[in-house]
């Protein structure tokens, strides 16, 4: 193993870190839950994302190792699929339980109510909206 | 190749993160605060057994980095829509 690529590994396991480090502390000092969760963010991309090309290339370059590699992808791939799914997912419950930021928002698109239908309210609305030329037809039948 | 020792280094430093997260996942006032901070240790922790795994060079570890990885997931969009009321 030589010098230069060890520094080259460690280089990115420290950005890593660092980002990591700074997503932790955010998470504690943001003053309410969006901006909370806007920090937590920063350590689902680039904190594991520079910790995983280093580890990809140690397993690759170092261990030479291509299955270990390979799992370090299919990790970076979930993480970076499933987070803003989930993060997605939080941020729209916790509007939808009544919290809201500190200092009121730029842009409100939860609030127009045609734009948060559920799904059982919109399939009743479209029964809703086939059932009415039904019955004007009937009456003009009569 | 345990030359490099200092990743046993990254890995403590990485669940010290995690405690500073568990601060407010104690802490949080309300329930999505406490959601978000339980997927950050989920995260780190996820990111501690990479280094483990390249420290010890056993591949078991990454094994199980994937299975957390995946069920962070889940329990977050579990989590967040059973808080929606649309579960």
């Amino acid at each position: 193993m030589s010098l230069a690529l060890r520094i080259i590994i460690d280089a990115f396991i420290v950005g890593g870190c660092f980002f990591a480090f700074a997503g932790a502390v955010g998470i504690v000092r943001m003053p309410d839950t969006f901006s909370r969760m806007q920090s937590s963010t920063n350590i689902t991309t680039l904190g594991v994302l520079l910790t995983l090309i280093g580890g990809f290339l140690y397993f690759l370059l170092v261990k030479g190792s291509w299955g270990s590699a390979a799992k370090m992808v299919v990790i970076g791939v979930l993480t970076v699929l499933a987070n803003p799914v989930g993060g997605h997912a939080m941020a729209r419950a916790a509007y939808r339980i009544g919290i809201r930021p500190k200092e009121g928002f730029a842009i409100d698109e939860l609030a127009d109510p045609e734009a948060c239908v559920e799904p059982e309210e919109a399939g009743a609305e479209a029964e809703a909206a086939e059932e009415a030329p039904t019955e004007i037809k009937e009456g003009e039948e009569a | 190749m345990s030359e490099m020792i200092e990743l046993i280094y990254f890995a403590i430093f990485y669940i010290l993160c995690c405690f500073i997260a568990i601060y407010r996942l104690i802490k949080g006032p309300t329930a999505p605060d406490r959601a978000v901070a339980g997927d950050c240790v989920d995260v780190l922790t996820d990111m501690a057994l990479v280094l483990v795994a390249m420290y010890s060079g056993r591949g078991i570890y990454l094994d199980i980095a994937i299975v957390t990885a995946i069920l962070g997931f889940l329990s977050q969009v579990l989590i967040g829509k059973y808080l929606e009321g649309t579960l």
